[in-house]
Formats: structure tokens, sequence, C-alpha cells
């Protein structure tokens, strides 16, 4: 029988509506899951374009002579080569070195180690372009952000084919009598399932094209706006084509199963209990359904228990949905929340310096002044400001570790109140360090916001402390398990004294100690920390110290302020006195950025500048993968909340339509459509809030992984799912009783026609 | 010659207490060419002889030989091959398939045997039946006389050896009833074919060559 080609077309015709709507699906799918690659891709696009530019080779090699590079340049696998100078670190490390492109970049790791092993030659591979092809010391990190995009589409696929599941089967359910025909007038269990395996493929195939197709004009618009010109990528296409055949061979297995079992006596009898499971009919009584909604309660608590196992597939599928939906939402919320409070504190000035020590001259310590100028220039700095702060030290580290609450103390995790008695075997005066900040008249206004204890009115031999700072612990009786902790670290009041060393004397007896040292001819023979321990244990000993009261305590956002080290804060003059700074003498910069003009270029220029960063400034390279981890987030739950829309107003549909004969049965006892209507309603709205409950709770696992995974790469606050659970739960709810009214509108008002619709 | 027989047939139904013997150690044969007519109480067991004659349903015990072949001994494929090959089956709720035209829903069981149907037999056949003018016809569109013919047209495509019609005027008024029958006697006639036809009209059954009576699943008479 070769038409059973135009067999499964006309079933697909007979159900117009389902089939476009399964084809429609399979395209929103395959678009879906295609969008959501679409960002990675030319992200790494634009990094490839940009890293093209500067290092245009894959390796270069140190040569020993002339006639090794004729010999390397004949090699089949050359594309391109050339002679030039070779830096590492921004040293020259080779004057004549062999640079070289490969045919097949993917190939890198393979030909250089062919190359050095054959011409025994040592040189280095392009890590920054090999990692795009997954070669270099760092390939296997784009294969682990290619695995996780793959991942988050395979979610997308699992759900979304769950929707295209239950319209096939709808298929089944529908013209099970008819395929039970053709089996009675000669048709074998095979040629059946050929109609049904085309079907199937029909739908799959149709879909996975109209999501390629749609994907098409996106994808030219995109890249032509990023890269510059339009580009398809095929990797996310190949990932649809595997996921939907996968789906399909599995499919059309259990389709299988159930066909075989049709025999012709079932189409003929009419009984198709064994094919499609008519339920387990047994005596039940009311339920407690009945006490809520009266008959019509118990109608649908009976009606759910027929089908126990259909029933719990159902909670399962929709629980996995809302888990998911639930738990990368709140994460999604939660960064956004973050980023709200962080970005208010970051509209201050972000540093780039570091304090000044005894040991050091300030211009020498001065990181890069030229680089330091140069970020001045760009357009996303707003304003820019001399930061002056040195490196001091209290006379004992009582002032430090002795002050430390026990709330600190306690801490179940790894922290500083651990290492307090590491005192023991450190020299003092490394646990005695503090650093002290210069503000000048705007910063000290901007601490009124941070003000804690105290007044900002500082006067002579008064000082200011920071205080505060945030912790994540884990926390048992909470019902997310985790729990964001501000605490004080310190047990300072206000009026409390700090003892802190005479700074400008300390700098001045480490001049002379060096002067010593070279004039005795013992060029620095004594390594720093032994003198800076000496010259500490001596000053104390002698008094040499300056107290200061705590005027203040503020709390500061971790962005503004290290909290390695004891914070303190004194107003510009009082600092300039205490540390001998001139006005025009500075440690670093402060920089107030515009948020809106930080671009990617600032992830390059920050790590090229990495030792003298503040928090801050990684804040706002954060940010960029943050946003872009947002979209990314964003896309897929809109993708899943889309599927578990659609996978509702399926089962709600189908619930309804396969029992047109069992309601015109009802209506004939007289239930009226309202009756019906409510029936429908109170088994769609059990298996929703039974769902969005075990949801709730499996997403809040979700979530609270998923936390722990990406605050190591991206600081926020945890907040638990509550509100999402509830929005998305309403919004479900909502869907379902329109869905059903519409559904149950449409139906015919002909009982005796449906009456005659062959039931199972 | 014989062209049906059954050997000590039985159908069982259920286990137990609720076992129902709907066929009960039933022994028949059929020469070719002959109409038996099939009549006996509704639950006699009537429809599941003819069941089991076409294959259709399986028995319990015995054996049932159809044109040489004891079906009982061929697998699911063979069977349904067999079936398509020598069985035409009416029934009285027509079961044409509702997404083909009325000439495709006649050709299923050439085209499910992997043949092209012979055109001036297919034509022969809607002429004969008075269905020419249906021919691209759904069977939403036709009456239940006119869906009847189409049924026995798609009995007959495959010029099978054994008509089986469970029935064919129960959903018919009496005119129409009547033609249907004239049709099937005529083309039984015609092509040399057995009938056997289970009905509850006294007349028609005696227009057969035999009748067999059935009751409690045993032929009585």
């Amino acid at each position: 029988m070769d038409n059973y080609k135009k067999i499964a077309a006309r079933y697909m015709k007979k159900s117009l509506g389902r089939s476009i709507f399964s084809i429609l699906g399979v395209g929103i799918l395959s678009l879906l899951m295609y969008m959501l690659f679409l960002p990675l891709l030319c992200s790494n696009d634009v990094s490839l374009n940009e890293t093209k530019k500067n290092n245009d080779y894959h390796m270069y090699f140190y040569l020993d002579n002339k006639q090794q590079a004729e010999e390397i340049i004949n090699e089949k696998f050359v594309k391109k080569a050339w002679i030039g100078k070779a830096y590492s670190d921004e040293e020259l490390v080779c004057e004549n070195a062999l640079y070289l492109k490969i045919n097949n970049p993917y190939l890198i790791d393979k030909k250089y180690e062919y190359i050095s092993s054959k011409y025994s030659l040592e040189g280095k591979i392009n890590d920054d372009l090999a990692y795009f092809y997954i070669q270099g010391k760092d390939g296997m990190g784009y294969v682990m952000s290619i695995i996780i995009f793959v991942f988050l589409d395979l979610i997308i696929a699992i759900g979304g084919i769950g929707l295209i599941r239950n319209s096939i089967f709808l298929y089944l359910t529908e013209y099970i009598k008819d395929f039970g025909m053709l089996r009675c007038i000669g048709g074998t269990k095979r040629q059946i399932r050929k109609i049904f395996a085309r079907i199937t493929w029909d739908i799959e195939v149709l879909g996975i094209i109209l999501g390629i197709l749609l994907s098409v004009p996106i994808t030219f618009i995109v890249t032509s706006l990023v890269l510059g010109k339009p580009k398809m990528y095929l990797f996310p296409i190949l990932i649809i084509v595997v996921s939907f055949m996968y789906d399909l061979f599995f499919l059309v297995r259990d389709i299988t199963k159930k066909l075989d079992k049709l025999t012709p006596a079932m189409a003929v009898h009419g009984n198709m209990s064994r094919v499609i499971k008519s339920g387990k009919i047994k005596a039940r009584g009311k339920g407690f359904l009945f006490a809520l909604f009266g008959i019509e309660g118990t109608y649908a608590y009976k009606n759910i228990m027929r089908k126990p196992r259909r029933f719990l597939l159902n909670i399962c599928v929709f629980t996995f949905g809302i888990a998911i939906f639930v738990g990368f939402g709140s994460i999604v919320s939660s960064i956004k929340l973050s980023q709200k409070e962080r970005f208010e504190a970051l509209g201050e000035y972000m540093v780039i310096g570091s304090p000044q020590y005894v040991s050091v001259d300030e211009l020498v310590l001065m990181p890069y002044k030229e680089e330091l100028v140069k970020f001045s220039n760009y357009d996303f700095v707003k304003k820019v400001k001399k930061q002056q702060s040195i490196i001091s030290y209290v006379t004992n580290e009582k002032f430090i570790y002795g002050k430390f609450t026990n709330q600190y103390k306690n801490l179940p995790r790894k922290s500083e109140a651990k290492l307090q008695y590491r005192s023991e075997k450190e020299k003092n005066y490394v646990n005695c360090m503090v650093e002290i900040s210069g503000y000048d008249e705007e910063d000290m206004e901007m601490l009124n916001k941070y003000l804690v204890e105290g007044s900002l009115d500082i006067g002579e031999n008064e000082i200011i402390l920071v205080d505060y700072e945030q912790f994540v612990v884990e926390d048992d009786f909470s019902l997310t398990g985790i729990k964001p902790v501000s605490m004080k670290k310190y047990d300072y009041k206000v009026g409390d004294t700090i003892d802190l060393v005479d700074y400008q004397l300390m700098r001045d007896q480490y001049s002379k100690l060096e002067e010593l040292e070279v004039y005795n001819d013992n060029v620095f023979k004594k390594v720093f920390d032994d003198r800076i321990n000496d010259l500490h244990q001596d000053m104390v000993k002698n008094n040499q110290n300056v107290s200061f009261k705590i005027k203040a305590i503020v709390k500061m956002p971790e962005e503004l302020n290290s909290l390695s080290k004891l914070n303190l804060i004194l107003p510009q003059k009082s600092f300039q006195k205490y540390s001998g700074l001139s006005e025009n003498s500075y440690t670093g910069l402060k920089y107030q950025f515009n948020r809106k003009k930080i671009n990617k270029n600032i992830i390059r220029i920050i790590t090229s500048m990495d030792e003298f960063m503040s928090p801050g400034l990684t804040f706002y390279a954060e940010t960029l993968f943050t946003d872009a981890t947002i979209e990314v987030l964003l896309g897929f739950l809109c993708c899943i909340f889309l599927i578990l829309l659609c996978n509702y107003i399926i089962n709600v549909s189908a619930n309804i339509n396969m029992r047109r004969k069992e309601f015109a049965q009802l209506r004939i006892l007289g239930a009226t459509k309202n009756s019906i209507k409510k029936i429908v309603l109170i088994e769609c709205i059990v298996t929703l809030i039974i769902s969005s409950i075990l949801g709730y709770f499996v997403g809040n696992g979700i979530s609270k992984n998923t936390y722990m995974l990406f605050s190591s790469i991206i600081g926020f606050d945890y907040k638990p799912p509550v509100v999402l659970f509830l929005i998305s739960t309403i919004f479900l709810l909502g869907v379902v009783v329109v869905t059903s009214i519409v559904v149950l509108g449409n139906m015919k008002a002909d009982m005796a026609e449906d009456l005659r619709e062959e039931g199972y | 010659m014989e062209i049906v027989r059954l050997e000590n047939v039985s159908k069982i139904y259920g286990d137990g207490d609720s076992r129902v013997w709907a066929m009960d150690d039933v022994s028949l044969t059929i020469d070719k060419g002959e109409i038996v007519s099939i009549i006996g109480a509704s639950g006699s067991g009537k429809s599941t002889m003819l069941h089991i004659m076409g294959g259709v349903d399986t028995p319990s015990k015995g054996n049932v030989i159809i044109d040489g072949k004891d079906i009982t001994k061929l697998n699911d494929e063979e069977l349904s091959v067999f079936r398509r090959r020598k069985i035409g089956f009416v029934f009285q709720a027509y079961h044409l398939i509702p997404v083909l035209t009325v000439q495709e829903n006649i050709t299923m069981p050439i085209l499910l045997d992997h043949k092209k149907p012979e055109r001036e037999y297919v034509d022969y056949l809607i002429e004969m039946l008075g269905l020419k003018d249906k021919r691209k016809k759904m069977p939403n569109q036709l009456s239940g006389g006119q869906q009847q013919r189409v049924a026995i047209a798609r009995a007959l495509a495959n010029k099978p050896s054994l008509i089986l019609a469970d029935e064919p005027t129960g959903a018919l008024d009496s005119k129409n009833g009547s033609d249907v029958i004239g049709l099937l006697q005529d083309s039984v006639k015609k092509l040399n074919q057995t009938m056997v036809l289970i009905t509850h009209n006294i007349d028609l059954a005696r227009d057969a060559d035999r009748i067999i009576k059935i009751a409690d699943g045993k032929i009585v008479e």
C-alpha cells in the first residue's frame, strides 16, 4: 500500500486545526531552540573577529634557522606564514618567530604538537584565538559554554516535545476505530503503523522546517547588525533536528506499542479498552470535592480517579514545567533585584589604585599612570578624581581580631574569624594592617546614606569605621535554605578608641633604615617583612602611636570598599595630617561611570589592568555578563512558559473534546452546560493546584542550587520564588478557565449527534 | 467442494464464574457457492461465529479451515493478508473509512495488497452498485443505503472467495435493504462466491440455500 502517505495527509487534513497547531508548535519550539543559541554564537563571532584584528595567527615558533621556516611553510596544512617578533607579557622573546595560520583551525593543538616534535621547536599557541576552535588551554571552557546552552535547549525540547506528544496521541484516540477497520479489511500492523508514523513525521518535519525558515530572517537581521554581514548558524539546527528525530523515534515506538494491541475484533466489537485504556472503573465514595463543590465535585473526582496514571502523568509534566519556570525565574528576578540595589550604590566612585605602603614611594606604586589617564578618556567615564589611601597599622591585633563579634566568629563557613589564631604563626604587623582612606567633601556627603551609628561631623583625632559584611549562609530552618546575612563584623561602638602607629614617623624611619643598609653595604639584606615588623614593635614599645575615637560607623556596599582589612575613613585634611600625603599626591584615581555607556570593551580594558581593579570595577564587568545571562535566562523562561501554556491548553481542550458523548449523556439526564463547565474546571484546577504546589518545591530546589552556582560568578542576593510562583499559578489558572469556557462554548448543541459518536 | 469448515470451535469470554461460551463446540461445513443464512436471538453467538470464520476473532478452541487453509495456525500478518484476499466483510454499521472517497474505500483492500486495482472491474462494481456519480464523494455525503453499497463494493473488490455479511440491512429501510441483498446475491452468483449472511429478517433468510439456527453458542438447526 503506497498511498499511506495520502491517507496520513487525509487524517491531518481532517483534524486540520490540530495539525496546524501541532506543526506550529514544533515550528515555534524549533525557533525558540535556535534563538537561544543566537546570542552565544553571535557574541562569540564578535569576540572572534575582535581577537583576529590584533592576533590573527594560530601559533608561532621560535626559529633556529631559515631553512626550518621553509620546510614548515611547505607543509600542506599551513595556510599562511610570516616572520615577526614574538612578545610575552610585553617583553620581546624572539626577534624571528615564525607565525602560522593553518587550514583547519580545529586542529591547532594537533598541528602544533606535530611541528613542535618534528622540527624540535618551541613556540606558543595563540590561546585567545584557539579558544574559539576548542583548542588551546582554554578550549574546554568554550565547550562548557556550548554544553550549558545545549542543556538549556534540551530542557525546552523536553517540555515542548511533551506538548507535541499530547497532540499526536489525540490523533490516535480520535481515529482508533478507523485504524481498527483497516485491520479488519486486511491492513497489517505494519501498514497501520506506517500511516501513523507518517502523520508524526510530517508534523515534526514540517514544524522543524517552519522553525528554521522563521529563524532565517531574524538571524540575518541580528547578524547583519552585530557582525556587519548576514550569517546562519548550523549548529543549533543540528541540535533541533537531533532532538526531534530522537523524540520521533520514541514517539513512534510508543504509538506502535498501542497500535500493535489493536485487533480487528476490537474495531468490530467497538471495544478499544486494551488500546485506549478506558480507566479503572470501580466504586468510589463521594470524595472530598463533594463537600466543596457538590455533585459536580464528586463527578470530577471520580473521573480523575478513573485514570490515575494519566492524572499522575499530567501532574508530573506540569510540575516539571512550573518547577523550571519558578526555579530559573527566581534566579532572574534575584539578579535583577540585586542589580538594581547595587547600581544605586554604584552611582558612587569606583577606585582604581592601591593604598600606599610605608615602604613604597607613591609614584612608583602608581599603576600605569598613562593607562589611568587613558582610562579617564573613555566615554563611559563620567567623572574622575584623585584617590588617597594608605596601609597603616594598629598597635595591637586585639583592635582587629579581638573585636570580632560573636556572630561573625560563629559563621559556619571559613572566615577570618577562624584564622584569628594565625597570629601565633604570622608576624605581628601583618595582623595589624588597616586601610585608611581620605575622603573629600563630596565623598563625605555620600557617606550620609551609609551612616549606621554616630555622626559624620569628624573632629580632630576622630575617625569613621567601615563595618558590616554580607555572607551567604545555609540555613536549614529557612524555607529557602539560603539566607544572605548582613552582619556586624566588629564589636565597636561610637566612642571607642583605636590606636594607630604614627604613620609618618614609621615611614621616615623606614626610609632611614633603607639608607642605612645601603650605607653599610648591606643592600636590602633584611626583607621587607622583617623591617616592618621590627619597626612596628619598636613603635609600639615606644608608644609612638595616635589614638582615634570612633565617631561614626558606616555600612558600605562591597563594591566601594574592600573588606579584607579593617577599613577606616578620615576627612581629607585629617587624612593628610595623619599620612603626610599632600593635597596633590594621590595613590589612585576614582571614577564615576555612566552605566548606560558601559560596553564589552570594559572587560578587555579591565583585564589588562586587573592587578589594580577595585571590586566595584569588577562588578561592571560582571554586569555585562549578568545582562547577557539575564537575556538568555529570560528567553529560556519565555520558552518554558509558552510550552507550559500550550500544554495546558491542549490538555484542557483534549479533555473536553474526547468526552463529547459523555457530556451529551449527562445533558440528556438534565445537567446544564454550566454544570458541565464546572466539572471540567474542577478537574483542571485540581491538576493545576497540585502541580503548582509540587512545582514550587521542586523549583525552589532548582533555584537554590542554581543560585549556589551563579553566585560564585555573579554576586547577588537570593530571593525565594514566592511571588513568581503566585503570579504563574494565577495566570495559568486564568488560562485554564478561559480555555475551558471557550472550548465548551464551541461544542455543538446537538446531543444526539454527540451520542452517536463512537466513544471508547 | 467445501470452502468453510469449523471443527469443534469454541469461543469463551471471561474466566471463572463470569465465563461466557459465545460458541460451544461448533462444527460446520459450507460448500463453495452456497448462500447460508445464520439466524438466532440476540447474544446467541451469530456474530461471533461470523467473526471467527473471517479471521477477525480467534477461537478459544478448535480449527477453522477456509478455502483449504487452517487460519488458526496463521500469525497476525498472514491472517491479515489472508483476510484481504479471501474474505469480504459487510457490516451493519458500514465501517467505511471516513477520510477516503467512495472509490478509495472500494479499492482499499486491493491497495493494501500492494496491487494495482483493475480499472474495469472496479468500474463494473461501481456501476453494478449504482455508485457511478458518487465516486469522488466522501462517506459522510452519502445516505445509509449508499454507504452500504460502498461497503459491499469494498467487500467484493478483491474478488474474495467468501463474503461474510453481518446484518447488512440492519440499518436500512426495507426498500434499500432488499436492494442490497439483491445486489449481494447477484454478485455472489456471478462471481461464484460463497456468502454467509446474518439476518433477523426471516424472509431474507429463507432466500438462502441453507439456514443455520444458533442458540446459546450451539447450532440447533
